[in-house]
Order: C-alpha cells, then structure tokens, then sequence
C-alpha cells in the first residue's frame, strides 16, 4: 500500500470518530441515532496450513455504523454499513496473496453493480436496511435483515434463516451476529394481547437466495486445504475452477429471482412456566451438495491443462428441504433455565459415491481419483435436537462478587434412512457418520468492577474426536473501548472429522481493540 | 368590552405563571464548584439526552420550604448532627475530599394533601381492608387488596410487617423513568450508562383503572419491571423484563432481548446476591434498599430512631461533578425511622443488610450491606421526593463502597408516572417497537 492510501485510510477514519463522536449527541428526542463501532482484529497463526505458523491470520479493520431513525411513531428505519481492510497481505508479503482479490466463495453477495468485487482484503456491504411499521399487536419488518429464531447457541436447528459467513474464521473467532448474512425479507410478527405471550410470526423470502460464504482458497479458513491441495494435488487451478463453477451455478439460481421462494411460520406462547414455539421453514441448503458432471471431458486435464468452469467435473446443487421444529425453556429448580430444540428436515441432500456401473457408463475412470460423486445426489430425512442449561453459579473462592455464567448443551443428529453411499454427511471421524453427538460449555465471569471479563468456550464431538477450546479475556477501561485478547485451539484427528476437522489448522491468538461510539 | 376581554386575558396568564412552580434557586447557602444541578449537569448533554425533571413538575411545597438549618458544606460543623445519620453516612459526609461535597438542608415536615390524589384513594384503602391482612407462616402476605396491610400499631414491633407495608407503600401505578447511572473511581474516572426503567404494579393500584387490582391477571403476576439500555453502544437495544409473581415460592422470570444475538433469552434469576453486571454497586435483591422477596429474609427490628430523612427531598437531580455523589444539596426532615435488619437465608455475598425506613412514607432512605465477613460494603442513599401531583420517587441515588473509594449515583432523566401502562405494553414485541436499536 503506498503512502497515499495509508494517509487515506487514516484520515478517513479520524474524520469517521470525530463525525460519529458528535453524531453521537444527535440521539436527542431518539429521531436519529447514530452508532457504530471501530474495530482491529489481529491474528497470529500458530501452526501450520495455509500459511505457516507465525504469519498473521489477519489484521482486519473494520468500521461499522449503524443508523435507527424514527419515521413516525408507528415507522423506522434501521441500516448497517460496514467496511473493513485487511492489512494482513499488505503487512506480511510471505502469506498467500491468491486470495488477497479473489471473490470469497460462493458469492455472499451478488450484486456487483453495487459492492464491486468482494474480496478477502477490503470490502464495503449495505448489511442490513430495513423499515419497521408496527402498531400496538404487531411488526411488519420490510428490507435486508436478520431473522434468528431458536434456543441453542451455535446449533443450527431453527436459527436456519440467515446463511453464515464463515470467510474469516465465522462462528470460531466472531460474533454469530456479524457473521449472519442478512437477506432480503419480510417478517411480520403478531402477538395476541395477554400474558400468554402468543405470537404467529411469518417470514417471506421472495427472492434472495444466499448461500454460506467461505474463505478464497488459498486464504486462511479455507475448508478445502485438508482435501489435499496444500500438498499441491490437485491442483490450485481445481479448487478456483471449483468455486467458480459453484458461483456460477450459483448465480444461475439466484437469477431465477421469484422462484427461490423461501419462507416459514413461527408460533410461539407461554403456557405456565413453559415458553415454547412451533416452527415450519421452507427454503433450500445453503451448502451446496455435488454430483458428478457427466459431460465433463478429462483430456485437457490428463494433457496438463487446467480445470476451467467450462469444463469442470462436477456440479452444484442446492435442492430445497422443509424443516419442522420446535423449542422450549423453562426455570427448572436449582436456579436452571433448561433451553431445548428439535428440527426434522425432510429431504436433507447428500452427495453420495457413485455406483461402479453408473461411473463406467457416465464418466472415465479417472475422474474417480478426485473422489468424484454419484451423478445424482441422495436425500434423506434428518432429526436434530439439543437440551441445554444456562445457570449463573457463586463460585465465591474464585469471585467472591459476581456470578459466573454457565451454559451447557448437548446436541444429537441423526440421518433416519441411512445410505452407505452418503460420503458427505459432514459427521464423524471421516465425515461419513450417519449420527453427531456434541457437546459444549460456556463460562464467562466479571472482576475489577466489570472492567475485566474472561470467558472460556469448550466444544467437543467424541464420534469425531474433534472439538475446540476458545479462551478470552477482555479488558473495558470504559464502557466504549473493549481489548479482547484471545487464543483458539481447534483438534481434530483428520482434516474429514465434524466440526472442526476443515478448520483444525487454523489455530490463532488475537488481539481486538474495539472503540464504539 | 375589548378591554375587559384583554384585561382577563392578562390575568389568566399572570395566574397561570404564578402557578408554575420550578426548583428552587438554591438554598441561599454558596453552590459548591463541582456541584451541577438539573439541566446543567454535563453527562446529560454528552449521553444525548435533555434532562426534563419529572413531568408532573416539581412540587412547589417542596422547593419553596423554608430551610430550618444547614450542614455540611458551607453551613454548620456535620458532627452537630451525627445522631441524626447513619452511622456510615456520617463518616462520609466527614471526609469531603474522598467522597465529595454534600450539604443537608432541614425543612419542616411536610405532610401529603389528602384530597385530590392518589394518596386519598391509599388511605381509602387502608381504611376499608384493614385488618384482613394476615402473614403465613413463611411470612407471605395473605388477603391483601390495597392500601398499607398493617397500619397503625399493628406493625409497630413487627420487621416483616413493617417490611410488607414498606413493600405496599403508597407509589405509583407506573412509572417511566429514563436515568442515567454512572460508576465512579478514586481517580474520578467515571463510566456512563444511559437507560430507561419501566414499571407497573398490578396491585395496590391507586389512580389508574383497574383498581385497586389489575384483573385479570392469571399468572399471578405481582410487578412489571423493564430495563431497556439506550447507550453507549456496547448495551444500546438490551431490553431486560422481570416479573416478579405473587407466590412466594416462585422465583421471578426474567427475560433479555440481547442485540449482539438478536434473541430473546430467558434468564435465571436464581443469583440474588449477585452484583449487577458493568460494575454497579448494587445486588439484584438490595437495589432500591430492597428488591428481593421478603420471604427470603430473616428481619428483625432494630430500633426507631429520629433521624433527618431525604423523602420529601427535590426532584431535580444534583450531582457533585468530582465527587461520587448525588442529592449534594437535598432536603430532609426529622422523622421516626425503623431501622430494620435483613439477613439472606443462605449469605453467598452479603451477610446482612440494614435499612432505614422512614415511618411517614415507608421508604427505604437509607441502607448498608454488609460483606460476607460483616464488614460495612455499600452504603446506599435514596432521596426521595413528591414531584407536582404528590407521587413520590427516588430521584437522586447514590451507592458507596465504603471499603474502597469506588461508587454507583443514579439520577433521572425524566419521571412519569401512572401512564396507563398495561402488561402488554412489556412484552419483548412492544419493548423491541420502541428500543430495539438493531
């Protein structure tokens, strides 16, 4: 970066404090509010993978403002803006550059007229814009948003609506709220006036179809290092080639506009000391399933050339699924809140390895060396619940003021018509498992009058041997300025294991310097 | 027939600024440097906010008294009126350069007018339900509708009776109060919170309909409160609910809309003991003197005592700007106090509390909490006062750490009360309408 840049940068972000410290005074009367937050995460790798340990992660700045403004009495309007600039591939020339200007895949956001071309270096989003209309009863909630619906923390079951950004370490390193890729929608909520508290919530998504966003290849976070390309086979050129075909494919979706209809309803009331809801959501996966492209053509590989998009072996695929759900909490004696969710996916896809005599009659036998799916995919319904506990506990010898806060959960998944053939369920050691089994434990604590704040996370998976263990501690020298510093350990016995196994190579401690205003 | 028009018209606006009352200018002592009273309190102004008093307006009778005598800053030696404080109290008001400067102006008693408000509709209630009122053996309030449950000197000698009548004390319906908190150190740094605090009561109601009980009311619902957070960024759009239910043996429910999960979470509200999280000087059960389920505590009668009370105090907020502070240059009366020990059924950090309850209002005023080894820890002040329609609030708090320099002062932005508000008003969706931030 040369020094012009770097004086632009700077000047625009001291004139963004400046101008967002007085906008700050704006909130007179709650017309307009103004806020936001600045924000430094640096990350060091400490091992291995993409890049080597030592490099950084990222050096990621971001400047967040966030606008509420009230209409009328029955009408606001909400927006998000965020940019960031990571500094990393400026800073530090011996980590990968591939990804430094490829688009993050697949598309998160398509509308290149708008954000230009995303990459994993800087970017600019219009995250949320949406108006709220309300009367006493109810919400009508029109724009990009996010809708999170649900009981468990990190498992998705009902929290399905948004799809996830998982491109600079996602749910291990941020905040499930930034990470949420909002999405163009209207959510109207009613509730029935009475201490029941029951609410019909409907959710219409009439065209925008999103997908979760992972990192570029080549970038840290990038899943597909464990599937062999770090050690040079196959080759780079299969992986861009691959995402590219996804996004196109992808693309060709999403241009389809009114029919990818997605939606669902959420009742939900209290009944005694029971608050439950009832959930049904139509849409399609937002992780692609892959079948075999039986007119690919291996000559121009075998002869040396690239994989291209033109001519790439397999295909993307985001069929549509129904979930059904439920959840529950309830005080429980002991000072326990017990937090519970179920889901019943009808139709969940799965690539599924191709039959001998489907290969030879489609496709060469080469192609079967990258592992290469059945030409079609498999389907079958899926069940997925958790029970859960959060209990703040005196633990006075180790805090003799303040509680800690202790939340546990324990997940399960199964596959109900389970075939052999699944060889991407994404669960067990090898990523072939039929059942998952998690489980995890959050404490966090506050001492010196609130000003410093640890917290541990824990997740393990025993059908994968995989898990990860996430500490931080977090220092508010006023209620504006947060300096988080942190480490992840993320272990998995293969680079195919659930949870963590894509990632496990991603080890990090960071630091972040947040000022909010 | 122009003229005399004119002339009327005059004088209807003549009468009409007469009546406006405003706080007074000042006691007629010197103001202390660091003292800032009402709109020129800095933090209003750099948390965003204008500060409005209460919407009733100050209470004339209450601004205009006549000051009897002063102590502290500028007046005459505190020591003169060491018998008439807590012992705490006392020995911070003797070290203004730790804690700040503080005065305490005497003004006679000032008795509520019957007719007119609210309070007569409380005494009409006392009046026709007395005696029907009964404790279980847990000490839970049986039968009671409205007013004060044990008047006279049914109470006189008894701590959970005096506790109920504290707990049904004559108060608003509802109440909004957007307030401004703020944790002080010894260097004088200071965090700001800005809020809003919202609550109705679904019994002992004394102006708005349903009275004197809100039905129908199935869950059994004693209280609404609300905390949504306004500023800074870190809690804007955090919305905290607790109901707090008539059974004795039923823990309050609390919910929280988080922003940074957008979800409502349920909450456990098993920690009673427990300090409020950011640093504040209070426990969930000791805020206000005393938040918590009175069946839950063992209370014993100290002693009475005539004392100078804050509870017919301003309703204007003052603050010393570099001490920890507010109420700087309240007024008090002499009153019988009850003073009257608390101790936790299972002492986790607190061992016992103390409160002083004046026995005109039945307003905590003041209490100390003791540390789980018995050592004095917060002492906390609650300067109440009548704002224009005689409904009284705290409208200058203060929390101490007496074992460090370190404190938590409340003072509002705004109060209204007795709004009409109704449970629905405090369902997370109506909350969210209003304070949802994203």
């Amino acid at each position: 970066m040369d020094k012009k840049s770097l004086l632009f940068i700077v000047m625009v972000c001291m004139g963004a404090v400046l101008f967002f410290s007085y906008a700050a005074e704006v909130r007179a009367d709650d017309k307009v509010n103004l806020t936001g937050f600045i924000e430094n995460q640096t990350a060091l790798r400490m091992e291995n993978g993409t890049n080597d340990a030592y490099q950084l992660s990222r050096m990621r700045n971001t400047l967040q403002v966030e606008v509420a403004a009230s209409i009328t009495d029955w009408m606001k309007f909400n927006t998000t803006v965020r940019g960031y600039f990571d500094a990393a591939y400026e800073l530090d020339h011996t980590i990968s550059d591939i990804p430094k200007h490829a688009s993050s895949v697949p598309e998160g956001r398509h509308n290149e007229k708008l954000y230009g071309d995303r990459n994993m270096e800087q970017e600019v989003d219009l995250r949320e814009y949406y108006l709220r209309i309300f009367n006493a009863s109810s919400t009508l909630k029109i724009g990009r948003q996010q809708i999170v619906w649900g009981e468990a923390d990190l498992f998705r079951m009902s929290d399905i609506i948004n799809p996830l950004d998982m491109s600079a370490g996602g749910i291990f390193v941020q905040d499930l709220e930034n990470v949420r890729i909002p999405l163009r929608a209207v959510d109207f909520v009613y509730e029935v006036p009475g201490q029941h508290h029951f609410k019909i919530e409907l959710v219409a998504i009439p065209e925008d179809f999103r997908t979760t966003t992972l990192a570029a290849p080549g970038a840290n976070w990038d899943p597909t290092w464990g599937t062999g390309w770090g050690l040079g086979f196959p080759p780079v050129s299969f992986f861009q080639a691959m995402w590219q075909t996804q996004a196109r494919q992808l693309r060709e979706i999403q241009e389809n506009d009114l029919k990818n209809f997605q939606g669902g309803m959420r009742l939900r009331g209290r009944i005694g000391d029971w608050d439950a809801s009832l959930f049904y959501y139509y849409s399609r996966v937002q992780d692609a399933v892959m079948t075999a492209n039986t007119s690919f053509n291996p000559l121009p590989i075998i002869l040396g050339g690239p994989f291209t998009v033109g001519n790439f072996p397999m295909k993307f695929h985001w069929p549509w699924v129904q979930n059904i759900g439920g959840t529950f909490n309830i005080p429980v004696p002991g000072g326990f809140i017990l937090r519970g969710e179920g889901a019943y996916t009808i139709d969940q896809p799965f690539a599924q390895d191709p039959l001998v005599n489907e290969l030879f009659k489609t496709i060469p036998i080469p192609v079967s060396m990258f592992g290469a799916p059945s030409a079609r995919y498999g389907e079958s319904d899926v069940l997925a619940f958790f029970i859960g506990f959060d209990r703040p506990t005196m633990i006075t010898f180790l805090n003799p003021t303040q509680s800690f806060f202790i939340s546990g959960q324990l997940y399960q998944k199964y596959i109900l018509n389970f075939d052999d053939r699944f060889n991407s369920t994404g669960m067990g050691e090898n990523g072939r498992s039929k059942h998952q089994t998690n489980a995890t434990l959050l404490i966090n604590t506050e001492y010196f009058d609130g000003k410093i704040a640890p917290e541990v996370v824990g997740a393990y998976d025993p059908g994968a041997s995989s898990g990860l263990v996430k500490a931080t501690l977090t220092y508010k020298p006023t209620y504006r300025i947060n300096i988080a510093l942190g480490g992840i350990w993320l272990f998995a016995q293969k680079d195919s294991a659930a949870l963590t196994g894509a990632f496990r190579k991603n080890d990090e401690v960071s630091l972040i310097l947040k000022y909010t205003f | 027939m122009l003229k005399r028009l004119f002339l009327s018209g005059v004088l209807v606006i003549l009468l009409a600024l007469m009546h406006q009352s405003s706080w007074a200018e000042g006691t007629g002592l010197p103001k202390a440097p660091n003292w800032a009273f009402g709109a020129e309190i800095p933090i209003y102004k750099e948390m965003g906010v204008t500060y409005k008093g209460p919407v009733n307006g100050p209470n004339p009778a209450v601004e205009n008294a006549k000051i009897l005598n002063s102590w502290g800053y500028k007046a005459r030696p505190i020591e003169e009126i060491k018998d008439l404080l807590p012992e705490e109290f006392y020995e911070v008001l003797k070290d203004p350069k730790k804690w700040g400067d503080f005065r305490i102006n005497e003004i006679a008693g000032i008795p509520i007018p019957v007719k007119g408000n609210a309070y007569e509709k409380y005494l009409e209630y006392t009046e026709k339900y007395k005696g029907k009122c009964t404790l279980d053996a847990k000490g839970h309030l049986q039968n009671y509708i409205g007013g004060q449950p044990f008047p006279g000197k049914d109470a006189e000698n008894d701590a959970m009776k005096l506790m109920w009548n504290r707990e049904k004390r004559y108060y608003a319906d509802d109440t909004q109060s957007p307030y401004l908190i703020s944790n002080i150190e010894a260097s004088g740094f200071t965090r700001n919170n800005l809020g809003d605090h919202l609550v109705m009561t679904l019994g002992n109601r004394l102006e708005v309909d349903p009275k004197p009980l809100y039905l129908p009311n199935p869950t059994g619902i004693d209280n609404i409160l609300s905390f949504p957070y306004i500023a800074p960024y870190n809690v804007a759009g955090t919305i905290v609910v607790t109901y707090r239910y008539y059974d004795p043996d039923k823990d309050d429910d609390m919910w929280m809309y988080i922003p940074a999960m957008r979800r409502v979470r349920r909450m456990s509200t098993a920690q009673r003991q427990d300090r409020l999280p950011g640093g504040m000087n209070f426990l969930y059960d000791t805020n206000e003197g005393f938040q918590g389920k009175l069946e839950r505590w063992k209370w014993k009668l100290v002693g009475t005592k005539v004392m100078l009370s804050p509870c017919n105090g301003t309703t204007q907020a003052q603050i010393d700007l570099k001490g920890h502070m507010t109420g700087v240059d309240n007024r008090y009366y002499r009153t019988k106090m009850y003073i009257i020990e608390g101790t936790p059924d299972k002492a986790v950090t607190v061992s016992k509390i103390r409160l002083y309850l004046d026995s005109e209002h039945f307003q905590i005023v003041y209490s100390v909490n003791y540390d789980i080894k018995g050592r004095p820890w917060f002492f906390q002040y609650y300067g109440y006062g009548p704002d224009g329609k005689w409904i009284f609030q705290p409208h200058n708090m203060f929390s101490l750490d007496l074992q460090r320099n370190y404190s938590t002062r409340a003072i509002f932005v705004s109060i209204s009360n007795n709004e009409g508000f109704k449970p629905q008003d405090f369902s997370m969706e109506a909350l969210r309408q209003k304070y949802q931030q994203r």
